[in-house]
């Protein structure tokens, strides 16, 4: 047999790295079940950040080149170049909003969530999260393990915010159960003392109910 | 069922589907180790930047240098110990023992019930190896590997002279290989 280094576990890798399956299956330490979402959404807003933004911002530099040479080629002024070159970026950033702003807010360091849980716990209960930032106005909202919504009844989240309640947007989940959306707060890092998500009929004007899953 | 390494390689194309299944065969020994060690309430910021730096690093693992669960339990274990040394020595000691003791605790449980229960669950054919190494050499191994802790400081901590412990983890290791090789031969 082959005396090795007795400080290079390295060399043992393929042996230890079986250790941690020998922990995981006696461990009292149970992994909490609304990890995974949390973690695969993360992964998601770091790939889905990588590759669209330099694919944009190249775009957009394309496009501004091509302006530019355009403006040249044909006596345009360069003002009118730029000023084309700055509606094509806000096009271009338009077409891609809707999930960026979602990864921009649930994938940045500096992200506020709050958990929303249902008031009887369980594996399958429904929950909810909310995700802010202290720089920035948008905020995401989204919850799992929703049964799914009657006819003419969607799930309302209700915030409050310096002791007023409203209505940030309904969810109708998917058949997996889970839904979100993103709203603007009307300023930057909101801050919400308590929410609730709450089924209600479509175009509910307060809360009423018991909430499904709830944040105080 | 895709293997492991075939699932990497999809994680490397940016496959979500398959960086969940990787999630769901893995992050319980993540998750496991790190709360025993830096406590469950900073267990689960572990896991998700274990996870993210396999999301982000898969694209390096290459299955022709060794499987995938070697690789990612590197990085684990880099990131975690690197977690935990941030925390006191004692306090790191404390917790590499507990994960010991706890080990331990399952390895003579198998040898109460000759492991007729036991060997029905995930991670038996590791116990089994473990059962197979005296436990002086089971306890360095364990305290190097899942603590992250010096041969010098499990000579401390044992009160043991520094050339005993390294001959346990040389003798420990030797034994975890030859064991793990005859039951995986048994296995076919």
């Amino acid at each position: 047999m082959k005396d090795v280094d007795p400080h290079d576990l390295d060399a043992y890798a393929r042996e230890l790295a079986t250790l941690p399956d020998a922990l995981a299956s006696r461990s009292p330490h149970r992994l909490p079940p609304e990890l995974r979402d949390r973690v695969i959404a993360a992964a998601r807003a770091r790939g889905a950040a990588r590759p669209r933004f330099p694919r944009v911002w190249a775009l957009a530099s394309a496009a501004a080149v091509v302006l530019l040479g355009a403006s040249l080629a044909w006596g345009l002024s360069l003002n009118r170049a730029l000023a084309d070159e700055r509606t094509l970026l806000a096009q271009l950033a338009g077409s891609a909003a809707g999930q960026e702003t979602v990864f921009e807010v649930v994938g940045a360091a500096n992200a506020t969530k709050v958990f929303l849980r249902a008031p009887v716990g369980g594996s399958g209960a429904p929950y909810g999260q909310v995700f802010t930032r202290p720089d920035s106005s948008q905020v995401v909202a989204m919850a799992g393990r929703l049964p799914a919504a009657p006819g003419g009844q969607s799930y309302h989240l209700w915030l409050t915010e310096n002791g007023v309640t409203s209505l940030a947007g309904t969810i109708t989940p998917n058949e997996s159960g889970f839904g979100y959306f993103v709203f603007d707060a009307g300023h930057r890092g909101p801050a919400y003392a308590s929410a609730r998500l709450i089924l209600q009929p479509n175009g509910s004007i307060a809360p009423s109910g018991t909430p499904i899953a709830s944040f105080q | 069922m895709p293997s492991d390494e075939e699932l990497a390689a999809a994680v490397a194309r940016g496959d979500v589907d398959a960086f969940a299944a990787l999630y769901d065969r893995f992050a319980a020994r993540v998750y496991a180790w790190s709360a025993h060690l830096v406590g469950p309430s900073d267990a689960e910021d572990v896991v998700q930047e274990v996870f993210l730096r396999l999301w982000a690093k898969a694209r390096q693992f290459d299955p022709s240098r060794g499987r995938f669960v070697v690789w990612f339990m590197a990085i684990a274990r880099h990131h975690l110990i690197g977690v935990a040394k941030k925390r006191s020595t004692e306090r790191r000691l404390a917790a590499a023992a507990e994960i010991e003791e706890l080990l331990s605790r399952i390895v003579d449980q198998r040898a109460d019930t000759e492991g007729e229960a036991i060997d029905r669950v995930r991670g038996d054919a590791v116990v089994r190896a473990l059962a197979d190494i005296p436990a002086e050499q089971r306890r360095v191994l364990v305290l190097a590997y899942f603590g992250g802790l010096s041969q010098s400081a499990i000579a401390r901590l044992l009160s043991e002279p520094l050339g005993t412990v390294k001959k346990r983890t040389r003798l420990g290791l030797q034994k975890l290989r030859t064991a793990l090789a005859s039951i995986q031969g048994e296995g076919g």
